[in-house]
């Protein structure tokens, strides 16, 4: 079953001039699927990410989830959507830089209020526990290093079990050995839990262990 | 909305990671109040205690004569109907008595009337203390002292004395407190009077008296209606004005307008037009007060205006995440208002604590002003009114002034600084 489907997306920035960054990308990908999407720098891999997450609704095309069109809902609407079924980690990692690590992987799961605060709690912790993390879950997150922020967006991303989880270059900070162990994870949440993932990656080691590579050049897909 | 757990969470870090901007903000804010706060005790202060103290020492409602010029002299009533001009040059006031007309048959009415706490009747004349070699120039007022007591509690006002030697004795009077200064005389001392009927006789000081309100004080004497109606060689139905006073003075007015029908050859005045004229000078000073208090609520909005776009321009990336990860405009828009009203209350609070100590340190400093009133302390209001309007001021402002840059927040696309 499909569970993202886009048809003949077009993304053309304006400013500072005209540039057209998408051109008529279709692609369909399916619930539980892991999919790696590699390309050139510049060949609109993160742009494409920004119109799957619904965040940039700037384009022309259907973009349909869940099997329901996208295009003219509600910001209300995509945003409670991004909430509960879709974990992003963006490519610059950002994290809330006066929270701590644990209060930044608890913020998604507060604001969908389906769980009381001290299970979200726990689960935050079990989230950071999963990627190693325990031990800085109460620093704050800008005094930790570039690999550690990384790995607590990506806990953040998972901590409300979304049904679809994009990575920006989800290990682009990460040293070999945790880039593994976060790979590990994803294949393990895409085979179990059903989820699907989708991410942009440089390192060429992760195309051979995902379902399926996209490959982008120049605005299109391959 | 976003559960208030998570709003408030976000809130609290935003206003302790930032404290140098939160205690700047607050700050402002405090400043604004406290400055309202002591503005409006003060001079407000000073204008209400004003026209309290005029209003206290002035009845409800005075009937009184008027010495009038009749519009037409006879001269000119026989000719009115033919075509001559008659002019009359420097027409003299008809030679009335200034008393009020069937004066006794008017109190008894008036004691009749409902509400009424008292009505005092009294007898004026102008005269000239004599003591030694110093001739002043004053009045002396004939005063129903029972009537007075319930009307101006005027025993509160005794310095020396007593109020009832005037009932006791005739030809004993009771001076303001300046007056018997300048005429360096105490109670017991023997004071010359001269009316302007050639009446001169020696009376007797049986009370020192300190009304307060500098005119009083230094030209006016007191004696019974009985002392000052024979001094005059007046009868005793002799009355040229009658004070009284409602238990709701707003009744006054009301009341007065009946009475100018019925009374038509009396003047009636109500305390409406008295305070009138205290009023329009009082409305200059406030009018100040408030052009200033606004400045300074403006400039303190602005203090908060200004570090509010800085810091949401500083929380640009945060705001992205929040978004990103699901929270509404609307939640970005409330969690800066929100931080801007807290803000808001705590200046305030504290606007209002130091404002009411300020004052009140103010209001023990001795300060001694003998002009129009006398005071030894400059009159501070504390009412509570001027604290609950300076708290509203003080959350309106922040509310407007944190309104504009948390919706411009909640503006901000995300899109545009994920992509760095
Ligand atoms: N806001 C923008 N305005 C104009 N052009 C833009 C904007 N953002 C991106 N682009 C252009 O669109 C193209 C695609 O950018 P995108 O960020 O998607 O590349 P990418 O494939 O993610 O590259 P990288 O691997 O370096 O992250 C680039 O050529 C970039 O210059
Ligand atoms: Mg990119």
């Amino acid at each position: 079953m499909h569970i993202i489907t886009t048809t003949s997306i077009n993304k053309i920035f304006r400013k500072p001039t005209e540039f057209h960054a998408l051109k008529d990308v279709s692609l369909s990908i399916d619930e539980g699927e892991f999919v790696s999407i590699v390309g050139k720098s510049g060949c609109g891999k993160s742009t494409l990410l920004y119109i799957l997450s619904t965040m940039d609704t700037d384009f022309t095309g259907d973009l349909q989830m869940f099997n329901e069109s996208l295009v003219g809902k509600s910001s209300a609407y995509l945003a409670h959507l991004r909430n509960k079924n879709i974990g992003f980690v963006f490519q610059f990692h950002y994290l809330l830089a006066e929270f701590s690590a644990l209060e930044n992987v608890m913020v998604p799961a507060l604001k969908l209020n389906e769980k009381h605060y001290e299970t979200i709690k726990k689960e935050a912790m079990e989230k950071l526990d999963l990627l190693g993390l325990a031990d800085i879950a109460h620093k704050r997150a800008n005094n930790l290093s570039g690999g550690q922020q990384q790995r607590v967006a990506i806990a953040r991303a998972l901590i409300n079990n979304p049904a679809i989880i994009i990575g920006d270059e989800p290990t682009g900070n990460l040293d070999s050995e945790n880039s593994a162990i976060v790979i590990q994870l994803f294949k393990t949440l895409a085979k179990e839990q059903q989820q699907t993932i989708i991410i942009v990656t440089h390192d060429i080691d992760i195309p051979k262990v995902t379902d399926r590579t996209i490959t982008m050049s120049d605005g299109r897909i391959l | 909305m976003m559960p208030p757990r998570l709003l408030f969470s976000i809130v609290k870090t935003h206003l302790l990671s930032r404290k140098k901007q939160t205690i700047t903000s607050t700050a402002g804010v405090m400043l604004g109040i406290l400055m309202y706060i002591f503005m409006v005790s003060f001079i407000v202060g000073l204008n209400e205690y004003f026209s309290d103290i005029m209003l206290a020492a002035s009845p409800h409602v005075r009937f009184y004569t008027d010495v009038q010029q009749d519009s037409l002299s006879i001269t000119e009533r026989f000719y009115k109907d033919t075509t001559q001009q008659v002019f009359v040059h420097h027409q003299k006031p008809k030679s009335a008595d200034r008393t009020i007309k069937k004066a006794p048959d008017v109190i008894n009415y008036l004691k009749k009337v409902p509400n009424v706490i008292a009505v005092s009747p009294r007898v004026s004349t102008p005269i000239y203390y004599t003591m030694g070699q110093s001739n002043l120039n004053g009045m002396l007022t004939g005063i129903d002292i029972n009537a007075e007591q319930l009307l101006f509690q005027i025993n509160t006002k005794l310095v020396d004395g007593s109020f009832e030697s005037l009932l006791n004795s005739e030809n004993t009077i009771a001076l303001g407190v300046s007056l018997a200064k300048k005429m360096q005389v105490s109670v017991g001392d023997r004071v010359l009077v001269t009316l302007p009927n050639g009446v001169v006789t020696y009376v007797q000081v049986g009370a020192v008296f300190k009304w307060g309100m500098t005119a009083i004080d230094n030209t006016q004497g007191f004696a019974s209606v009985q002392t000052v109606q024979k001094l005059m060689q007046k009868n005793a139905s002799f009355i040229t004005d009658i004070y009284l006073k409602f238990v709701n003075p707003d009744e006054a007015p009301i009341k007065a307008e009946e009475w100018r029908a019925v009374f038509d050859e009396t003047q009636i005045e109500d305390w409406k037009s008295t305070l009138a004229e205290i009023e329009s000078t009082n409305k200059l000073r406030n009018m100040i007060t408030v052009l200033v208090v606004v400045t300074l609520l403006t400039v303190s909005g602005f203090g908060i205006y200004n570090i509010q776009t800085m810091m949401i321009f500083e929380r640009m990336k945060d705001i992205a995440i929040l978004r990103a990860i699901g929270l509404q405009g609307n939640d970005i828009r409330l969690i800066f208002l929100i931080e801007a009203l807290i803000i808001g209350l705590l200046g305030s609070i504290l606007g209002l604590i130091s404002g009411f100590l300020i004052c009140y340190a103010v209001s023990k400093i001795p300060y001694h002003v003998d002009v129009v009133i006398t005071i030894d302390h400059l009159p501070i209001q504390f009412k509570t009114i001027y604290y609950v309007s300076g708290f509203m001021f003080g959350i309106i402002t922040t509310a407007i002034a944190g309104y504009f840059p948390s919706k411009r927040a909640s503006k901000i696309d995300p899109v545009e600084i994920i992509r760095g």
